[in-house]
């Protein structure tokens, strides 16, 4: 399990990361959000140990993280992190040594991700000669060749076409039920969904939401109607806890304050033409990340 | 942990060794060194005009043609032997010569003794100098002396004066010469020599290895950093183990790098022994001299190694590699610490110049000191480490500092590589997981606090 408890990073005066906590179990994939700047590369950098925390701690099965432990830890940077005049098989056998494998394991291991990754002719090939899309796969491949404990991911789909997301998607899943520990950090907030069992949201460093993201969406009191008919949008507007009405092609999304509001939208639109869709969903990510980040940024 | 320090230095090391540019490079460089050395012979193997030998045809209506002969042949030895020259009589006619000179444009020449009416003591005979174009001066000046040479002889036994008295009368007079200074340099010339040759054998390489070393150490970091691989390394080896292995494999290239160029000189110069039979032309070319001093040079050299200067170097050149080793190491540390801080290449660049600088200041003092000796400044800036090491063994071997001198500039190069460490390893660690060049030195204030 990593446990990281009460951290706060103080560059001289200026605090990078104030007081975050969270814990993840083995199998289990936690979302690290927040717009650029919000200290989720300080908070990656200290859970790796290159960053000196000014205070808290940070334990990987009960063990501080320190050098000692570094090598459970897989890093797959948002930006490419490949020395480009190396070839594929330089590069992994230099990072997967580094990680305290042989060579020859590096080998062994790397030939049979290329195989699953379907990229097996660039094997020796340089780096450099390699498009954005199979970069980004070499570096997942290198982050996960000496099968860490703990993974984490910044922003794994960059570069990456539907068909290789996919591809992504389903070797993080098996890393999951590997029991393999994961971070995963996205602006994409529909991967997050996808993969997160819970998250925190940092804002100037602070955690402005957390926790399990069934819950988070359940404690969220907004929810949202969809709704497809010949509705009366001045109506609806005047009912109080009505937020707004948005059109997407033929479909409107009614936002309500809360569940209590669920009767009276109903009983309006009763009196409306043409009602072929009422269904009531739960925000989703994206709403409350805006919601979250907006609120405290306007504080 | 020890593993992979091993790793990342064989790893840096064959980034800077086992490279097809380094392979490249010193093909280059064994060609130039061993052709720089090997120069006059090079020149020599595609021919020209200096390989025609010079005719002195002789015409002689006097009858000094033998003494004529004696003087070239054994006071200007130096003169006939860069030109080639022999002197000799020729049945051709006086103008079946010269037209033959003409026709040939050849470059010999004629010397032509005429008899006169009224022979005097100031004026015993004619001579007319006859060459297709110029001559070359040192031969010119030679065959004039020659000439005059004899008709001092010529005079004097017109004057009925034995050759015994004449030869007594040519001996060189005895000049016992002293100096009244207490610390005169017996070896004011040599010195002057040595200066020139240190520069270019010992100043310049290390110029050229710690430039290169410069480079190196600077490119690498700033690779890694730029390309986020040091985010990766550095999660994986801790910032000390990644330094050190950088510092190892930048001095091991250098150090190497060295051992190459004195290989190069020594196969130039095995080369030379087996195709000249010599070995000091090679020293004439460095020095910029020409073939006609190579006897001077000789003088030289022999004067070295009967010198004190040659004991002293044995003495001195165990510490001038430690000198060496540790300015490199110095060098290396101070550059390491600053690519760090940088985030790009063009950064690095320009805070690298102040490091160049102090380079360019311990270069050109080690030129200076023999012009300058005795100077107190370049004495005392031969200590300051980063300088002495290119300037301290200069000193000592120009006898302007001891062992004791060298044992001081090895002590501060030992403490300032201490305090590098210490205090660097701490910029070091924050300057390369910093992308950003705002605040920096704030940031590297921080650092050195903490």
């Amino acid at each position: 399990m990593l446990k990281v408890e009460h951290i706060t990073k103080y560059y001289g005066d200026f605090r990078a990361v104030n007081d975050i906590s969270f814990e993840i179990k083995e199998g289990e994939i936690f979302g690290l959000l927040g717009v650029n700047g919000a200290g989720k590369t300080t908070t990656f950098r200290m859970i790796m140990g290159l960053l000196d925390k000014t205070e808290g701690k940070i334990t990987l099965d009960d063990k501080e993280i320190d050098y000692s432990i570094t090598d459970k830890i897989g890093f797959l940077t948002e930006e490419r992190s490949l020395l480009l005049t190396k070839t594929v098989l330089e590069q992994a056998i230099y990072y997967g040594v580094l990680k305290g494998l042989t060579p020859e394991e590096v080998e062994e291991r790397l030939d049979k991700y290329l195989e699953e990754f379907n990229i097996s002719e660039y094997k020796n090939k340089k780096i450099k000669e390699l498009s954005k899309g199979n970069q980004q796969k070499i570096q997942f491949i290198l982050s996960i060749i000496h099968k860490p404990k703990l993974l984490i991911l910044d922003e794994p789909f960059s570069g990456l076409d539907p068909i290789n997301v996919e591809l992504f998607k389903k070797e993080i899943l098996k890393l999951k039920s590997e029991k393999t520990i994961i971070i995963f950090s996205s602006h994409m907030m529909e991967h997050i969904e996808y993969f997160c069992d819970s998250l925190i949201i940092l804002v100037n460093g602070c955690n402005v939401l957390s926790g399990r993201l069934s819950k988070i969406k359940k404690d969220y009191r907004r929810k949202n109607i969809k709704v497809i008919g010949d509705i009366n949008k001045e109506d609806l507007l005047k009912i109080k806890g009505v937020i707004n009405i948005e059109k997407n092609k033929e479909e409107y999304t009614i936002k309500i304050e809360d569940e209590s509001i669920i009767h009276s939208v109903f009983k309006a639109l009763s009196k409306c033409d043409n009602i072929s869709k009422f269904v009531v969903e739960e925000p989703t990510l994206n709403e409350i990340f805006i919601d979250k980040v907006g609120e405290s940024y306007e504080k | 942990m020890k593993n992979k320090f091993k790793f990342l230095t064989r790893e840096s090391i064959k980034k800077k060794i086992g490279t097809k540019s380094f392979k490249i490079v010193n093909i280059i460089l064994c060609i130039i060194i061993v052709g720089i050395i090997n120069l006059d012979s090079i020149i020599k193997l595609f021919g020209g005009d200096f390989d025609e030998p010079v005719n002195i045809y002789v015409y002689d209506d006097v009858g000094v043609y033998d003494d004529f002969k004696n003087i070239m042949e054994n006071g200007y030895l130096e003169a006939m032997q860069k030109s080639n020259a022999v002197v000799k009589k020729t049945d051709k006619s006086f103008d079946e010569l010269k037209q033959s000179i003409i026709d040939e444009e050849s470059k010999d020449i004629i010397i032509n003794f005429k008899k006169i009416d009224n022979v005097t003591y100031e004026h015993i005979f004619d001579v007319d100098f006859i060459s297709y174009e110029y001559v070359d001066t040192l031969m010119y000046a030679s065959i004039v002396s020659a000439i005059n040479n004899v008709k001092e002889s010529y005079a004097l036994s017109l004057a009925n004066i034995s050759q015994e008295v004449l030869s007594q009368i040519s001996k060189s007079v005895d000049i016992n010469r002293v100096m009244l200074s207490d610390d005169i340099n017996e070896n004011e010339e040599l010195m002057e020599l040595i200066g020139g040759v240190i520069t270019i054998a010992f100043v310049v390489p290390v110029f050229i290895l710690v430039t290169l070393l410069v480079q190196m150490i600077g490119a690498e970091i700033n690779e890694e950093k730029s390309t986020k691989s040091m985010e990766i390394i550095i999660s994986s080896v801790n910032p000390e183990t990644h330094f050190m292995s950088k510092l190892i494999a930048a001095n091991v290239f250098a150090v190497t790098q060295g051992l190459l160029l004195i290989l190069y000189s020594l196969l130039g110069g095995a080369i030379r022994l087996f195709t000249v039979g010599t070995t000091s032309s090679g020293i004439n070319n460095m020095v910029g001299t020409t073939s006609g001093e190579l006897g001077q040079i000789n003088n030289y050299i022999n004067m070295f190694i009967h010198s004190d200067i040659a004991s002293r170097l044995l003495v001195g050149i165990p510490l001038f590699i430690v000198i060496i080793l540790l300015s490199f190491l110095a060098y290396s540390l101070l550059i390491g610490i600053l690519a760090s801080i940088t985030t790009s290449m063009e950064d690095y660049q320009q805070i690298q110049t102040p490091v160049m600088i102090f380079l360019m200041m311990g270069y050109f003092l080690a030129i200076y000191a023999s012009v300058f000796q005795g100077s107190s400044l370049i004495n005392v800036i031969a200590y300051i480490p980063f300088i002495s090491g290119i300037l301290s063994p200069v000193m000592y071997t120009l006898g302007e500092i001891g062992i004791g001198g060298l044992c001081i500039s090895i002590l501060l190069l030992i403490i300032t590589c201490i305090l590098l460490y210490k205090y660097g390893l701490k910029v070091y660690k924050v300057g390369i997981l910093n992308y950003s060049s705002s605040n920096l030195w704030k940031k590297i204030f921080e650092a050195l606090k903490n």
